[in-house]
């Protein structure tokens, strides 16, 4: 563009930002965050769903758990439960719940009561028995069914207005820790009372109350969703009022928002873009998280039945360049499904070291000289895996020198995970990450062959010795004997491969250096209890 | 003008009719079933079979069509594949922070392109006309989608004057009633309106201006050609023999009959600046009916992609008639082609 | 042989031909022409000039800056992307894409549109005038949305958005060739091959189309603009063609992850793009410049 015309625009850009608000920041901009949220939420409603875009804009804000998990201390604290005992060897837990606990009251909703132990019955049943007026208001609970906790779960007792009692089939060592979870949330049962009186009970998902530190304000799909701060929240709760999800899926529009200001604070950074801008009212933490991102082979389409062709496509793969390029060093190369922060990790296996040479063999050996094949790559950004596509690409040109003719299939974010679980995909490149501490949690929801049902087993395999060390090694609470069970559940993986597990990344995160107390717990989504927004002013000082 | 009022109606009415019979074959040249296409209601739903007989999936084609229209005229557009929402009470807010797009840059491609190719034309051939012809053809060979990111990263990251997307900083807490901002602020209860007014026309600026220098550089193009036409013709140099100033000749002579031929042309300037506006609202994450339709389109979102559609096309129809009609009230030459 | 002209010979060249005396004038229009061959003879011979291939992957010159800055490496005369892929070589395959196929996408619709807007431009047994104004006032809805349109039904893809695209033009070339078929058929040199018992097809072929030639190629010009900018903008919004291909637009939206680190990425497919839509721009314009002129002359 020529000189006239940047000087008319920079006319009339004076002109009207003559006037811009200078340091006097106008009330609702200090009072309130906007978070630059990469999707929008399927639901308003955890339960439903393992989507971390969903868990992120709900979990923490709108609810809480009957227990919750302190990362640092490395044990279960009191949430709405203020106690809770194992009884009849460990096969039922009581829980004495909260006093004084208020649900949100909104224009849609005013709760006559407090929270009690009707609304715990209501909210398990809801996943777990069927023939709960709710069960089929919603569809499924992958989390639930993934983890067995529909099956570990008898029933929910209500022992007195305040006491709960959860009855297990079997003593299982991961049950506290799945209850610490984003999933297993508190839902009021006076309001799905009231919305199945107006005959309208599918508004619980869309229209949310709970009892946590934001109550729902609005959403519209594709530009934002507000929250306000719930002003009788039972613990110590946000300094802000107002807590924004602006949804931004693109990763580079994420960014350029965070130094405009129109973002305080952003997940999925481009870290080395960051970098490069080099700002000093812009931060960039990062925590390790457990997380995995790998290589998935639909085990139930040929050649990908055959280990040898797993094995010979995994030699084929430079993981550390894709480090290098990928994650720009911000990762660690996978030697296992589970991270080497994991008590149960074990690298003693046999590595799949970058090899051309051999995987070419291999191919041959398995008759595959000539194969073409797709991979699909995830369309967002995730913990695991920065930028699938980029990934694909490398992989392509790595696939290509042994033969390997690959095309790269993505489509939009729902759309792949509902073709995925049809196991429409020859491999995926895909990850996850834990939503709680026990090792377990990367083995079942990945890899049992109640995940092919679910559609959660990306790999569609399905091996009864490894479902059996796995059970087994839910079934008791002997460390040593877990950690030995878990071993040769690896041993296993790494033989068959049903994926080949890539990169363990850090988790990144920046913001504004203005915004104080947000969490990124390790196990589960962002928390913005105790948030708050500190002045220019305020901030000098500090 | 009676006559030329109601040919131009009866046009409009059958290529609106036209048009209503594309996008009703779209629902079967769409992917999946047709039924669904029209309504949002999956095959797999409870109310699939009722409402499946009430589109009369079984009967004639021209049963289906006349079913669709009065669906059509009573705003029942079905729902959203993806959301679920109703698709028609959200067609007017989409359709408005788009025309709040356009007609902004409407108004600054007309303010700016016109006076300048008038200007253009009284110096024909001389190195201002030479230096203005080439920037139009610059800037109308510019790629918007390129443009707008180097204009982004210049005025909003390099010099951090002005925002990136969205219609204003959600904290502000507007709540979406026309769509339009602007309106929607001043009709809003809030304490800050001054404030999120000035925010609001804030993240006006950069669409505005990219989206409107495309038709801004062919509507100069366009008036310093017609203008210099007149310039040379026998009427021109009667009024320049009568002793008129060549100001007067230009504003009184030359620039009328040059306005009536660019006129002309307006309805392809404003189909060019729909066609722009889809990419730019992608870009600028606005919540207008472009962005609506290319998010659609990924989502395969086909209700949705159909009222698009049918809005953006509509849109276009409508304004040609009114510009037909204003050419033909404005001058009377045109009643007579 | 020696050639003596013992008579007065009206020389009576073509229109197209004095079309072109005009053109040839405007060294500007020259240039621009020249730059347009150059690039057509690139997307022709791109896969002998570039020096690597699109996929070749360099690890250790990854996001390279181009030669001509201090850490550039001549090896790499355009820079590397950050995969550590040529530059150069992606921009001179890319031609194919960007600029191959949209002169393919409009060789197709031109042929097509020409044909039916030829046939309807010389039948007058339906009410004319309202077809006319309905077909002008429904030509008024954008190219860009009819290929939105396609897309939404055929889904993404290489050829899907060639198909799209090229039916999306079709309609303009209809438009046009009938209007001129249809202003040339009232001449009086027409009615007197008719007159003369021309048949149909031959009166167009031999009759009209030499008259109406530079027109048909103005409107192959802006075709081709708009063929570049309708494939470029869909793979900027990743409904055109996907990357890794090479494609000028879908080079430049992955660009933009990386904007700081290696700007040169967003700068060069676009400042390409630019170069290319401008000089057919300008042919186009010069055409129609030289044609109003040869007309009023």
């Amino acid at each position: 563009m020529t000189k006239a015309f940047s000087l008319l625009i920079s006319a009339t850009t004076i002109l009207l930002s003559g006037c811009e608000p200078g340091t006097e920041e106008v009330t609702p901009l200090s009072e309130g965050i906007i978070y630059c949220s990469e999707g929008n939420p399927d639901t308003f409603n955890p339960q439903l769903v393992t989507s971390g875009t969903t868990v992120d804009a709900t979990a923490a804000q709108l609810y809480d758990r009957l227990i919750d998990y302190d990362a640092e201390k490395q044990a279960f604290v009191p949430a709405l439960a203020e106690s809770w005992e194992p009884l009849d060897n460990g096969t039922r837990y009581r829980f004495y719940l909260r006093e004084g606990v208020e649900f949100h009251s909104t224009d849609y909703f005013t709760p006559t009561r407090e929270f009690n132990a009707e609304d715990v019955r209501f909210s398990f049943n809801r996943w777990l028995d069927e023939t709960s007026l709710y069960h089929n208001v919603g569809g499924s609970y992958p989390f639930f069914s993934a983890t067995g906790l529909d099956k570990l779960i008898q029933k929910v007792v209500k022992v007195d207005e305040m006491t709960v009692d959860i009855v297990l089939n079997n003593a299982d060592s991961s049950f506290l820790a799945n209850l610490a979870t984003d999933f297993a949330i508190v839902l009021s049962a006076e309001y799905a009372q009231l919305l199945s009186v107006k005959d309208m009970p599918y508004l619980i998902d869309q229209k949310p109350i709970g009892t946590g530190p934001y109550r729902f304000e609005s959403f519209r799909k594709d530009v934002l969703i507000r929250y306000t701060k719930h002003p009788d929240y039972w613990r110590e709760g946000p300094g802000i009022k107002q807590l924004v999800y602006s949804i931004t899926p693109n990763a580079n529009k994420r960014m350029l928002k965070l130094v405009t200001g129109e973002c305080d604070i952003i997940p999925y950074p481009l870290i080395s873009e960051l970098q490069a801008l080099n700002r000093d009212d812009i931060m960039v933490t990062n925590e390790v998280s457990p997380n995995v991102s790998f290589w998935a082979f639909n085990t139930k389409k040929p050649p990908f039945d055959d280990p040898l062709v797993r094995q010979a496509l995994s030699h084929a793969i430079n993981r550390q360049a894709i480090i290098d390029t990928i994650y720009y060093g911000n990762a660690e190369l996978a030697r296992s499904i589970l991270p080497p922060t994991s008590w149960a990790y074990d690298n003693q296996g046999i590595q799949y070291d970058y090899n051309p040479e051999k995987a070419r063999k291999l191919l041959e050996e398995a008759g595959n000289s000539e194969l073409s094949i797709n991979i699909w790559a995830m369309p967002v950004q995730r913990v695991y895996n920065p930028n699938a596509r980029r990934m694909a690409e490398l992989m392509q040109s790595d696939l290509a020198q042994v033969g390997v003719n690959a095309r790269i299939v993505s489509y939009e974010w729902n759309t792949f995970r509902r073709r995925l679980s049809r196991g429409e995909h020859d491999t995926v490149l895909i990850g996850w990450y834990a939503d709680n501490a026990d090792p377990d949690n990367f083995f079942r929801p990945l890899l049992s062959c109640a995940a092919v049902a679910t559609g959660g087993n990306r790999a569609n395999w399905c091996h009864p010795g490894f479902d059996q060390l796995l059970y087994e090694a839910i079934a008791t609470t002997n460390a040593n004997e877990r950690k030995a069970l878990y071993q040769s559940a690896q041993h296993i993986l790494n033989q068959q491969l049903p994926l080949l597990p890539i990169a363990h990344s850090r988790r990144y995160q920046a913001q504004k250096k203005s915004v104080r107390g947000v969490q990124l717990p390790p196990y589960g989504g962002i928390n913005f209890r105790l948030a708050t927004k500190v002045t220019t002013a305020e901030e000098s000082e500090q | 003008m009676i006559r030329y009022l109601s040919s131009r109606l009866f046009v409009f009415i059958i290529a609106f009719f036209l048009l209503t019979v594309f996008t009703f074959s779209l629902n079967f040249f769409f992917p999946g079933d047709p039924v669904t296409n029209m309504t949002g209601v999956r095959t797999f739903s409870d109310y699939y079979p009722v409402i499946s007989e009430i589109r009369g999936a079984d009967k004639n084609i021209a049963f289906q069509y006349i079913n669709y229209m009065q669906n059509l005229l009573s705003g029942n557009w079905g729902a959203s594949l993806s959301s679920g929402d109703y698709v028609f009470e959200h067609t007017y807010q989409h359709l408005f922070a788009s025309l709040e797009l356009i007609v902004g840059a409407l108004v600054l491609a007309v303010l700016i392109g016109v006076p300048s190719g008038i200007f253009a034309a009284t110096q024909f051939r001389g190195p201002i006309d030479k230096g203005v012809i080439s920037l139009a053809m610059a800037g109308y060979s510019i790629p918007v989608f390129w443009l707008a990111q180097l204009l982004i990263l210049f005025f909003a990251v390099k010099l951090d004057w002005l925002p990136i997307t969205g219609q204003i900083n959600p904290l502000y807490g507007i709540a979406p009633q026309s769509g339009s901002i602007l309106i929607d602020i001043v009709i809003s209860d809030s304490d800050y309106k001054a404030a999120a007014l000035q925010d609001a026309l804030n993240h006006l600026i950069l669409p505005v201006i990219i989206l409107s220098i495309m038709p801004m550089m062919l509507l100069l193009r366009l008036m310093r050609n017609a203008t210099q036409d007149m310039l040379q013709k026998p009427y021109v140099k009667a009024a320049r023999a009568r002793g008129l100033n060549e100001f007067q000749v230009l504003i009184k002579h030359a620039v009328p009959n040059a306005t009536q031929s660019v006129l002309q042309q307006v309805p392809l300037i404003f189909s060019l600046l729909l066609s722009n506006s889809i990419v730019i609202e992608s870009i600028f994450n606005w919540p207008g009916i472009g962005n609506w339709l290319v998010r659609a389109i990924f989502e395969r979102d086909f209700p949705v992609i159909q009222a698009c559609v049918l809005i953006i096309a509509l849109t276009i129809l409508l304004f040609n008639l009114v510009v037909d009609l204003y050419r033909g009230w404005r001058f009377p030459i045109v009643r007579q082609e | 042989m020696p050639h003596i002209n013992l008579y007065y010979k009206d020389e009576n060249p073509s229109p197209l031909t004095l079309v072109w005396r005009r053109f040839n004038q405007r060294l500007l229009s020259m240039t621009a022409l020249y730059i347009l061959l150059a690039m057509i003879l690139v997307v022709i011979f791109s896969p002998i000039l570039a020096p690597y291939s699109t996929s070749m992957q360099f690890a250790d010159a990854v996001s390279l800056p181009p030669s001509w800055t201090e850490q550039g490496n001549i090896q790499f005369l355009m820079g590397t992307d950050d995969l550590g892929r040529d530059m150069l070589s992606r921009l001179l395959i890319g031609s194919i894409y960007s600029l191959g196929l949209p002169i393919l996408m409009v060789a197709v619709s031109s042929i097509i549109g020409m044909v039916v807007g030829a046939v309807l431009g010389i039948d007058r047994t339906i009410k004319y005038q309202t077809f006319s104004r309905v077909f002008d006032t429904l030509l008024s809805i954008p190219s860009f949305l009819m290929a939105l349109i396609i897309i939404a039904i055929l889904g993404t893809g290489l050829f899907n958005v060639a198909l799209a695209i090229t039916l999306s033009l079709i309609p303009q070339f209809i438009f046009v060739t009938r209007n001129a078929v249809h202003q040339e058929w009232h001449k009086d040199y027409v009615t007197a091959s008719r007159l003369n018992g021309c048949s149909k097809p031959y009166l167009l072929y031999r009759v009209i189309l030499p008259n109406i030639t530079p027109i048909l190629v103005m409107q192959l010009t802006v075709s081709l603009s708009v063929a570049i900018m309708d494939i470029a903008a869909l793979s900027f919004l990743g409904l055109g063609i996907q990357s890794p291909t090479p494609e000028w637009g879908s080079m430049l939206a992955r660009s933009l992850d990386e904007v700081y680190l290696s700007p040169w990425s967003m700068v060069l497919p676009g400042v390409t793009l630019f170069v290319t839509i401008m000089s057919i721009n300008i042919v186009g314009d010069s055409l129609r410049r030289a044609l109003s002129e040869r007309v009023n002359s």
